[in-house]
């Protein structure tokens, strides 16, 4: 779950690094009180979108008193690749000196954390990577002792600053379970150094320990995942029109696949993951329906779960909600001969193949 | 020989009383897995199919011996009981889903150091077919014994591979599930290289996915270190971007982590990638 630059840096300042002056609204009208205690010269006002890029989308501009108000409102009122923008980070504009760039990551090959350092911070790690991939440095490294950081900083007058702002945030991925904590850039304020952004994403595994921050996911879901949350499942819209129920993550990428493969375009799936029953399937075309797809494909390879079950999930809610659209039926795996039988009493067919399926329902939706 | 187990294979379940756990333990026994004992702290005592369960590991063994262990334990006591696998020398197979990465790298890690196999997690474990089941793969679609070799980091899915070589008369050696989170134990290239040794593995089938860099060094390791045919499937070409990798991945990768990256390594190094299940066996053939 990917934090708001707010958020991390309320946890940034938490861990004693140093961030701009600033506040949060979440309307224009918030300005006036806080004006006396953060009196600027100029204002840094940014969208807390959960968006990288904002400098270049425009969800972060910048005001003098004057206008700040109308600058606010005029953020207030946009869209940003469909992300509403509810709340606005309000800080002192800091001239930039020195840019860095400072994280840590997931290092797959190394089964570890990896430290990210630049000198040319301020871009995207992608770009400097092309820009200047000699000013990249990274270490491989699990809960990391100050000396094991003296030789990973270049020699400059930072370099012990450097070295306490890494040993923080390795305090931070480990008390927040963060998979992601970036600042970029953390610049030189008259020899501090200062976050000016935050990135953070906690592991969604760990979310578990941390009820305050599980609350808060759940307020950034739309209504159908919270529903598909509640459920145990897990949707996730696509723009076409083929509404898909599978499960598992691996056999749900494949099913989207072979639809593109065949012409199709899918609407949105949902994961039932492993060992779903009636439940599950009953409120998940349900939540599907609701969408308007112009079809439904259900694949499914059961193992935990059982196909029977599937299979009454399925008839039980035809019975009640009609289904006028196309709807295409591919099970297999344990009780996969019961299921059929009982779907084949209610005439509908259930198919072997999940090619077949797939280019069944491509077809009749055409 | 088949790759990391074997009918002597003598195995542990960790979370035996638990629904997934003791359903899949009738299913191991079925198979033919020989199963020496479960773990269930304050369970000691009680029987599941005739397996004996105990309080710890440590009390296991103090009766008998166990190569693997294998766990069904819920994400939040995940770790503890892996270690207590670990430290009591024993490889493990991390059937759960969810666990923290956090807790993973810790597991991994220990594991290295002690020299111990782990597979996973959130995989669904090891089969080799005819002999031996550490894992949930459903049994009667893992039934014919032959030449072909299978990674994959899918659960489902790789039933579906399965399913598509031993219909097309592909019997497989071993099939082995790595699992599809961030950090996981056994990895591409490890698995490569036990295929390679093995001498009833011919022909390996390689399952991706997106996320992560993975493919693209296994797709590397192959050209130089494989001599056997290598057939690879990767799924995700129409996945929405940034849907669980964040942009984790990307820092360290640049530009891999997508589909379309993962199949112009493959072809770039020569090894050909199955654009639909059935071209696999058909590929394999050729």
């Amino acid at each position: 779950m990917r934090l708001t630059e707010f958020e991390g840096k309320q946890i940034f300042s938490k861990y004693k690094i140093k961030i701009p002056k600033g506040f949060l609204i979440s309307n224009p009208k918030e300005i006036v009180k806080n004006l006396d205690f953060n009196n600027f010269n100029e204002y840094s006002v940014k969208a807390q979108i959960l968006l990288g890029k904002r400098g270049k989308l425009g969800a972060i501009q910048f005001a003098d008193k004057s206008n700040l108000s109308q600058v606010a409102k005029s953020l207030f009122n946009k869209k940003f690749e469909g992300f509403d923008v509810n709340k606005l980070l309000i800080e002192e504009k800091i001239s930039l000196d020195k840019q860095f760039y400072l994280g840590i990551t997931l290092s797959r090959k190394d089964d570890s954390y990896i430290l990210v350092f630049s000198k040319e911070g301020g871009a995207d790690i992608e770009e400097i990577s092309k820009s200047s991939p000699e000013s990249i440095k990274k270490l491989a490294i699990l809960k990391p002792q100050r000396k094991d950081l003296i030789r990973f900083f270049p020699n400059s007058k930072f370099k012990d600053k450097l070295i306490d702002t890494a040993m923080k945030l390795f305090k931070i991925v480990y008390d927040y379970d963060a998979v992601l904590v970036e600042i970029n850039p953390l610049i030189n304020i008259k020899n501090h150094l200062v976050a000016l952004d935050s990135k953070i994403i906690i592991d969604d595994n760990a979310l578990f320990r941390h009820q305050d921050i599980a609350k808060e996911k759940e307020m950034q879901l739309s209504r159908i995942e919270r529903e598909a949350f509640h459920l145990g499942v897990s949707f996730v819209q696509l723009s076409g029109n083929i509404a898909v129920i599978s499960n598992g993550a691996g056999l749900v990428m494949a099913t989207l696949d072979l639809i593109d493969y065949y012409g199709g375009k899918p609407a949105n799936f949902l994961d039932i993951g492993a060992g779903a029953g009636m439940k599950e399937i009953f409120e998940g075309l349900k939540m599907l329906l609701e969408e308007k797809p112009k079809g439904i494909l259900i694949n499914i390879f059961a193992g935990m779960t059982r196909c029977d079950e599937i299979a009454n999930g399925i008839i039980k809610f035809r019975k009640q909600y009609k289904i006028k659209i196309p709807f295409v039926v591919r099970m297999i795996g344990t009780n996969e001969e019961d299921a059929k039988l009982m779907l084949k009493k209610e005439n509908i067919e259930m198919l072997d193949s999940m090619e077949e399926c797939v280019k069944k329902i491509v077809k009749e939706i055409h | 020989m088949s790759i990391l187990v074997n009918q002597k294979t003598r195995v542990i379940v960790q979370g035996i009383t638990g629904n997934q756990g003791s359903f899949h333990t009738k299913e191991m026994l079925d198979y033919g897995t020989n199963i020496v004992a479960g773990v269930r702290p304050g369970k000691g005592g009680q029987e599941v199919f005739g397996v004996p369960v105990f309080n710890t590991i440590t009390e296991v063994l103090k009766e008998k011996k166990a190569d693997w262990s294998i766990l069904f334990v819920p994400a939040p006591n995940l770790k503890s009981a892996a270690l207590e696998a670990l430290n009591n020398n024993l490889n493990i197979i991390i059937i759960t889903e969810n666990v923290p990465i956090k807790d993973t790298i810790e597991i991994v890690n220990i594991a290295n150091k002690k020299n111990l196999k782990v597979i996973g997690p959130n995989c669904p474990g090891v089969v080799s077919n005819s002999k031996i089941k550490i894992g949930i793969m459903p049994n009667h679609l893992f039934n014919k014994n032959g030449p072909i070799g299978v990674i994959s980091r899918s659960g489902s899915l790789t039933y579906e591979i399965s399913k598509h070589l031993s219909d097309a008369n592909l019997g497989q050696s071993t099939v082995l599930g790595i699992g599809g989170d961030p950090i996981i134990g056994i990895d591409f290239i490890e698995a490569l290289k036990l295929f390679e040794k093995d001498k009833e593995t011919e022909k390996i089938v390689l399952v991706g996915e997106i996320g992560s860099d993975t493919e693209e060094r296994a797709a590397e390791f192959i050209s130089k270190k494989i001599s056997k045919q290598v057939v690879a499937y990767i799924v995700g070409k129409t996945a929405p971007e940034g849907k669980r990798m964040g942009h984790a991945g990307a820092i360290i990768s640049g530009n891999t982590g997508t589909a379309l990256t993962k199949i112009q390594t493959f072809n770039k190094f020569g090894i050909e990638v199955a654009k639909i299940p059935s071209q696999i066996p058909k590929l394999l053939k050729n």
